[in-house]
């Protein structure tokens, strides 16, 4: 017995020396918290939605002041035709639209018929489209019973919800969600493959015998880069391809932007991993940390939740997270096939995080000592 | 002037947080000159290595190496120097050939020369048979052969060795010296660190370094007649009780444990040793052996050290 308790004191020991693997048993459980306290409490808060009431009775009008007054929702336009109403979803200004067809109160009154609407809903993003639903039909509920306790109007017998889901017709879980696996496995692997570069030859001091050889920092820095790049571009094609051809989804933007776009996002986590490499004392301690990102970034990413409907602090942080932005990208340039010049708020900080990051970069492993 | 092989430093120091590892040593080592630097662990050696061959910078001081300052001209000494670590630091999951290929190309040595140059390091390392082993799973003695020819690929005319026979079994050692002696032949700088007393007879000069100074500097022989007195080997039958003994005998310098036998420094061995004698049989010690012995590198540095010690210690 005193044999293992002396093993386990060794082993606490060894544990509160290592100030990587430790903060990371710390945060670890604290960021997984966050992470589904987010992804399961994800209001659906404050969406931006434009209604065409073709009716203009007291039925419609309540209807639209009940979506208006949760806090789901939020009255964005009053659409005068089809074509308004589809321009506001295409560009993105409204996520959802309903169409209130011009019987609708008369086909909720009559014993016979039952009343419609029709949703449209914008399904770039899956978990919200589903919600969004969700919300409305609730309205729609709430606003019978409301009325059915009001007027006793016990011939009111339903209302359908014709939903039109836009960009993602078969509401199809996975296309949201798989298309922003390429981006994010992307982050991993060449995170991974970055981060380990450096400190791999540090910890096994193959590192020492580099300096005195003719090889350059800058010969360092390409030479482990360019192994990482591969590995990002082999994975980024195989990706596309299990997306495509595997998944069978559409790829609806221009493929040449967007792989121009996806090397810049390879730079830049190039980039930071190189940063990792440098500032980590072992292989471990950088895969740890990669890990760690990698957990963090399944919220601030907008992989599983948009993070519109993040409070501010939080979209802050994903801000400044280029994972973030190229996450968005893909799902715009797959799934609405959106130009490059229209997605300049999340462009132009890609290319300013690459930039960023290969400074930085080459800044420190410049001065690092060996 | 081609200063080419000329190694030299002007109170190089190196800082460690809070401390000194190496304190304002002066070198000067001519070329084509073996130096040996001797010294107990944690001594500054490594460091010293280090910073001569351009691994690390030092805090304050400068060193030269052929003339370069090898802090901010670093560039121009790539591909001039060879540099052994004290710790394996090639790549064991790569061959024994792989390892020495990686380094020919980084140092660009290429064309005609190339492979026979690489059979001639690999016959001399004796690893010919080993070529297509990983480097990781060669013994001691192996992997520092091959440390040794990858570090000398490219001809330099300057060597770095940090401990390089360091764990090396007697005959792998020699045949390590045979090459360091045709390399000294043909003019090549060697600046070695050792804790191998043998192998600092066998340099031009050797340095004496203990907690970051040198505090001698000399050819073997010079240092060797710093030991003060006439040398005393003797073998007893208690260790521990001799020592304490002759310790207290007037006439005796110093008296060193030295495995099995008592080295006993005396002002006047033909005086003082059958003094010895008396007061062993006295304190019922018998004496296996006692005879003179001449003072090798071993008991100056040993003496020096000490002598040290106890100087810093007042």
């Amino acid at each position: 017995m005193k044999t293992i308790l002396n093993l386990t004191w060794k082993e606490i020991l060894q544990l509160l020396r290592d100030r990587v693997l430790l903060g990371f048993l710390i945060l670890m459980p604290l960021v997984q918290l966050l992470l589904i306290a987010e992804a399961t409490g994800a209001g659906v808060r404050g969406i931006a939605f434009a209604v065409w009431d073709q009716d203009q009775s007291q039925l419609s009008q309540d209807l639209i002041r009940t979506l208006s007054n949760s806090d789901a929702f939020k009255l964005q336009t009053r659409a005068q035709s089809y074509a308004e109403i589809k321009q506001l979803i295409d560009d993105g200004t409204v996520k959802v639209a309903l169409i209130i067809p011009p019987d609708f109160s008369r086909a909720a009154m009559r014993p016979d018929s039952r009343a419609s609407i029709t949703a449209i809903i914008d399904g770039t993003n899956v978990i919200v489209g589903n919600s969004v639903l969700g919300v409305i039909e609730g309205a729609v509920n709430d606003l019978l019973r409301q009325m059915f306790a009001q007027a006793g109007l016990s011939t009111l017998s339903g209302i359908d919800i014709k939903v039109n889901l836009e960009f993602n017709p078969t509401l199809n879980i996975r296309w949201s969600t798989l298309t922003a696996q390429l981006p994010f496995i992307t982050y991993q692997l060449v995170l991974v493959v970055a981060a380990v570069g450096f400190v791999r030859e540090r910890e096994l001091g193959t590192m020492e015998q580099l300096v005195v050889t003719p090889i350059s920092r800058l010969d360092l820095m390409l030479g482990k880069g360019l192994m990482a790049l591969g590995v990002g571009i082999l994975n980024f094609f195989i990706l596309m391809i299990a997306l495509t051809q595997g998944f069978q989804i559409p790829m609806r933007g221009d493929i040449f932007s967007f792989t121009l776009l996806g090397l810049l996002f390879i730079v830049t986590e190039i980039g930071m991993g190189t940063l990792l490499s440098i500032v980590t004392k072992s292989q471990q301690q950088a895969i740890l940390i990669v890990f760690l990102l990698a957990m963090l970034e399944v919220t601030f990413s907008g992989y599983l939740v948009p993070t519109d409907n993040m409070p501010v602090f939080m979209q802050a942080a994903a801000a400044v997270s280029p994972l973030q932005h190229f996450t968005a990208i893909t799902r715009e340039v797959f799934l609405k096939g959106t130009p490059v010049w229209m997605m300049f708020n999340h462009v132009i900080p890609l290319m300013l995080f690459t930039l960023g990051s290969l400074g930085t970069a080459w800044a420190l492993f410049v001065r690092a000592e060996v | 002037m081609d200063n080419t092989g000329h190694i030299q430093t002007e109170k190089l120091t190196k800082t460690f947080r809070k401390v000194q590892a190496v304190r304002g040593i002066d070198l000067d080592v001519a070329p084509g000159e073996i130096y040996g630097l001797i010294g107990p662990d944690g001594a500054g050696k490594t460091t010293t290595i280090r910073m001569l061959a351009g691994v690390m910078k030092p805090t304050s001081g400068i060193a030269r190496v052929s003339g370069f300052d090898t802090a901010r001209q670093a560039e121009k000494l790539r591909g001039q120097v060879g540099y052994m670590a004290q710790r394996f630091s090639l790549y064991g999951d790569l061959s024994v050939r792989e390892n020495i290929e990686f380094y020919a190309d980084i140092f660009g040595v290429r064309g005609s020369e190339r492979e026979p140059r690489i059979q001639r390091l690999l016959r001399f390392a004796r690893l010919e048979e080993f070529q297509q082993r990983d480097a990781g799973v060669l013994s001691g003695g192996m992997k520092k052969k091959l440390g040794l020819a990858c570090a000398l690929i490219h001809r330099p005319r300057i060597l770095f060795l940090d401990e390089p026979t360091n764990g090396v079994d007697p005959i792998s050692r020699r045949e390590f010296w045979d090459i360091l002696s045709d390399l000294h032949i043909d003019g090549v700088t060697i600046f070695i660190s050792t804790a191998y007393m043998d192998e600092a007879e066998r340099c031009s000069r050797v340095g004496l370094m203990y907690q970051g100074e040198i505090i001698r500097q000399g050819t073997p022989q010079a240092l060797r007649q710093l030991v003060r007195g006439d040398l005393l080997a003797i073998v007893t039958s208690d260790l521990t009780l001799a020592e304490t003994t002759v310790g207290k005998i007037n006439g005796v310098i110093e008296v060193q444990v030295y495995g099995d036998r008592l080295h006993v420094f005396v002002d006047d061995a033909n005086k003082r040793q059958p003094e010895i004698e008396s007061a062993l049989n006295n304190a019922g010690v018998s004496i296996k052996q006692i005879r003179p012995a001449a003072p090798h590198l071993q008991e100056a540095f040993i003496s020096l050290v000490t002598h040290q010690g106890n100087l810093d210690a007042d």
